[in-house]
C-alpha cells in the first residue's frame, strides 16, 4: 500500500521542480535565439524532471528504505571556512603572500594549540609547541613563495608588504 | 611500412644519456605539479614549451613527453590522498581512492593508482604505434551528428550507472548541463544566465570549478571536525613519531590481477576516446568508471573499492598515448596538451599532418619510442613519492588541512592569474557540498559539464548541415551503432535493475 510522506527528500525535490519549472518559463522572457535557449531547457527540464523523480521515490518506497539527509549543523562551517578561503585569496594579493601565508597559518595553528593544550591541561609545555608551529609555517610560506613565485612566475600585484 | 633503419636511429637518439636525463627531469616535474591542487599538467609543459628553440627535438619532446605522463599521474595522488584531484583527469579516482585512504588502504589505492596508470599508458602507447593508421582512418568519420550520438552515449551511461536512484543522476546531470551553458553561447557570442557578471561571461572554468567541486566540500568537513570533535582531529605538536612509527600494507600481485575488468576496460575506453578529438582524460575516466561499474563483482565499488582506481586511473593515462593518433595521422589535437605538443613539434621544424609519418619517420619513431620510455621512469619516481605521500595522510587533519586549503587557493589563482576564479571554486565547493549531502552522484555532473560544449556544438552544427531535419542524427552506419548502444543500455539497465528490486524485495 502506498502510503504518502512529506520527507525532506519529497520537500527538496519538490523546491527544485519549482524552482526549474520557474525558470523554465523565465527562458520565454529572455532576449535570446530559440536556438541559444536549446540546451538551457533541456538542463532546467532535466532538473524539475529529477527533482520530480526524488520526490516520486519518497512517495512510493516503503519508511526503512527511505534515506534521509543528515539534520547536523553544518550552515556556520559552510559559511564560514569558505569565507575564510576567500579572505586569504583577498589578502595574498592585497597585502602580500608572504605576510598572509605565515599569519593564517600561525594563527591557526596558535589557537587550535592552545585550545589543545587547555583542554588535555598542558598549558605549561604550549610554548615550544608553538615555536616549533611557527617555525613550520615559516618552511611553508617560503616553500609557497619559491614554487608559485620563483619556479612558476605566478603574476602578484604590486603589495605593501612581501 | 615499417623502416628498420628509422627505427634504428631513433634508437640510438633515445636511448643516448641526455635524452634519458631530459625524460627523468620532465617526469619528476610533471607528478610534482600534477599533485597540486588547482595546477593543471598543462601549466608545465606550456612552461617548457620555449625550450623547444634552443633544444634538439628529442630532448624536447623528452622533458614534454616525460612532463605528460607524470602529470596525467600525478593527479591521482592527491585525488587518493586527500579527495583532492590534483587535475581534473583525476576526479573519477577520488570515490574509491580517497574512501581507500579512510579505511587505513591508502598505501594500497596509490599503488594501484600507480599500476593502472603505467598499464594502461604502456597499452595505449603499443595501441599508439600498432593502431595509429587504422584508428585514425575512423576519426574523420565522426562528424557532428556521429559526435552528437557519442557524447549523448557517454551521457547516458553516466546517469544511468552511477546511482541507485534515477532522479538523483538525472538531477545531478541537469546541474551540469546549466553549468556549462553559464556564459557565452559557443556559435552566436549571445549572453547566457551570466547575470550581468562580467567575469561569468567567459563561462565557468574547469579546474577551479572540479577542484572546488571535491576539495572544498572535503576543507568544510574537515574544519569542522577539528573544531566540533578536538579530541579526535589529534594533538598538535605530536606528529613525527606516530607518522614514522606507522606501516601500511602495499599490493599484492592477486590484489592487482584481480582489477582486471578495470584495468582492461579503462584502458580500452580511455585509448578508444582518447583517439576522438574532443572528449580528453576526464570525460574518457568517468566513461570507463560507469561502464565498469556494471561489470564489476566488487560490491564496494564506488565506496573504496581498488578496481575503481584501477578503472580510472587505467582510463585517465591510456589518453596519453591515445592523443597523438588524430594529432599524427590529421595534425588534429585531440587536446589542449596535444595542441602544445603540436605546437613543440612545429617550432622544432616538424610540420604536423598526414604527411608527417612519411616525411618524418625518424621523429616518428622517436616520439613512439620516448613514449615508451617514460613509462618506467614513471613507474620508479612514482614508486618513490608513494611512502612521503602514505606518510603525508597521517599528519593529524589540523596541520595538514590548513596548508591543503592554502595550496588550493593560490593553485586557484596562479591558473590563469584571475581573482574570480577562486569565487568560482568555493561556489563549486557549496555545489559539491550539497552534492555530498544529499547523496548526489558527481558523475553525472562533471561528465555532463564537459560533453555539454561539445555536444552543443556538434548537434547545433548537425542542425545546421542538415537544415532541421533530424533524420541526419540517424543517417550514418556510425550513428546508428551509437544509437542502438544507447538504447541497448538503458533498456539492459532498466531490466537489471527491476530484477535486482525483484530479488530484494522476495528476500
Amino acid at each position: 500500500m502506498i502510503t504518502f510522506r512529506v520527507t525532506l527528500n519529497v520537500k527538496i525535490g519538490l523546491l527544485i521542480m519549482i524552482l526549474s519549472a520557474a525558470a523554465f518559463i523565465w527562458t520565454y522572457f529572455m532576449p535570446l535565439r530559440s536556438m541559444e535557449l536549446f540546451i538551457p531547457r533541456i538542463s532546467l527540464g532535466l532538473m524539475g524532471f529529477g527533482g520530480f523523480l526524488i520526490m516520486l521515490k519518497d512517495f512510493l518506497e516503503s519508511a526503512e528504505k527511505i534515506f534521509e539527509p543528515s539534520r547536523e549543523k553544518i550552515l556556520p562551517y559552510l559559511i564560514g571556512v569558505p569565507a575564510a578561503m576567500w579572505l586569504y585569496g583577498w589578502s595574498f594579493r592585497n597585502i602580500g603572500l608572504l605576510t598572509s601565508t605565515f599569519l593564517f597559518l600561525t594563527i591557526w595553528w596558535v589557537s587550535i594549540s592552545i585550545r589543545d593544550a587547555k583542554r588535555t591541561e598542558t598549558m605549561q609545555s604550549v610554548t615550544p609547541k608553538i615555536l616549533k608551529l611557527a617555525a613550520l609555517a615559516f618552511l611553508i610560506t617560503a616553500s609557497v613563495q619559491l614554487l608559485f613565485i620563483e619556479l612558476l612566475n605566478m603574476y602578484m600585484p604590486r603589495t605593501f608588504l612581501p | 611500412m615499417f623502416d628498420m633503419d628509422a627505427m634504428r636511429e631513433a634508437f640510438f637518439i633515445v636511448f643516448a644519456l641526455d635524452t634519458v636525463i631530459f625524460i627523468m627531469i620532465g617526469v619528476v616535474v610533471g607528478i610534482s605539479v600534477g599533485a597540486i591542487p588547482g595546477l593543471a599538467h598543462s601549466l608545465p609543459i606550456a612552461l617548457v614549451l620555449p625550450f623547444s628553440f634552443v633544444l634538439p627535438i628529442h630532448q624536447t619532446m623528452g622533458l614534454l613527453l616525460g612532463t605528460y605522463k607524470g602529470g596525467t599521474y600525478g593527479g591521482s595522488i592527491t585525488a587518493i590522498s586527500f579527495g583532492t584531484p590534483g587535475t581534473s583527469g583525476a576526479a573519477a579516482t577520488v570515490a574509491d581512492g580517497y574512501a581507500l585512504t579512510k579505511l587505513g588502504k591508502g598505501k594500497k589505492a596509490l599503488e594501484m593508482g600507480l599500476y593502472a596508470s603505467v598499464t594502461g599508458d604502456v597499452l595505449s602507447d603499443l595501441a599508439l604505434i600498432f593502431l595509429v593508421v587504422p584508428i585514425g582512418m575512423m576519426a574523420p568519420r565522426f562528424g557532428p551528428a556521429e559526435l552528437s550520438a557519442l557524447y549523448f552515449l557517454a551521457l547516458s551511461l553516466v546517469v544511468v550507472f552511477s546511482t541507485e536512484n534515477p532522479g538523483k543522476g538525472i538531477l545531478s546531470a541537469g546541474i551540469g548541463f546549466f553549468l556549462a551553458i553559464i556564459g557565452r553561447d559557443i556559435l552566436t557570442g549571445g549572453l547566457r544566465f551570466t547575470f550581468g557578471v562580467r567575469y561569468l561571461e567567459a563561462g565557468f572554468p574547469l579546474v577551479p570549478l572540479l577542484i572546488g567541486f571535491f576539495a572544498v566540500p572535503e576543507i568544510i568537513k574537515q574544519f569542522k571536525e577539528i573544531i566540533s570533535k578536538p579530541e579526535q582531529s589529534g594533538i598538535v605538536g605530536e606528529v613525527a613519531e606516530r607518522i614514522l612509527s606507522l606501516k601500511e600494507e602495499g599490493l599484492t600481485l592477486k590484489e592487482f590481477i584481480g582489477s582486471w575488468r578495470g584495468l582492461g576496460l579503462g584502458t580500452i575506453i580511455g585509448t578508444l576516446l582518447g583517439a576522438l578529438p574532443g572528449p580528453g582524460a576526464t570525460l574518457c575516466s568517468y566513461t570507463a568508471y560507469s561502464v565498469t561499474s556494471q561489470f564489476s563483482k566488487d560490491v564496494n565499488y564506488g565506496k573504496g573499492a581498488l578496481e575503481g582506481v584501477a578503472t580510472a586511473e587505467a582510463a585517465n593515462n591510456a589518453t596519453c598515448g591515445a592523443t597523438f593518433i588524430p594529432l599524427l595521422t590529421f595534425g588534429i589535437p585531440g587536446s589542449s596538451i596535444a595542441a602544445l605538443l603540436m605546437a613543440a613539434l612545429i617550432m622544432e621544424g616538424v610540420p604536423v599532418g598526414p604527411r608527417v609519418v612519411v616525411d618524418h619517420t625518424v621523429v616518428v619513431y622517436t616520439l613512439f619510442l620516448l613514449l615508451l620510455l617514460a613509462n618506467p621512469f614513471n613507474l620508479l619516481f612514482g614508486k618513490l613519492l608513494i611512502p612521503v605521500y602514505s606518510k603525508l595522510t597521517k599528519i593529524p587533519a589540523a596541520i595538514l588541512w590548513p596548508v591543503i586549503a592554502i595550496v588550493l587557493v593560490i593553485g586557484t589563482y596562479a591558473l590563469n592569474n584571475r581573482p574570480f576564479d577562486i569565487v568560482i571554486c568555493l561556489i563549486a565547493g557549496l555545489i559539491g557540498y550539497f552534492f555530498k549531502w544529499f547523496k548526489l552522484p558527481d558523475g553525472p555532473l562533471v561528465l555532463s559539464f564537459l560533453v555539454t560544449p561539445l555536444f552543443e556544438a556538434n548537434f547545433r552544427q548537425a542542425l545546421t548541415i542538415s537544415r532541421g531535419d533530424l533524420t541526419y542524427f540517424f543517417a550514418s552506419g556510425i550513428s546508428q551503432v551509437l544509437w542502438i548502444v544507447t538504447v541497448a543500455t538503458i533498456i539492459l539497465f532498466v531490466r537489471k535493475r527491476r530484477k535486482t528490486e525483484g530479488k530484494i524485495a522476495g528476500d
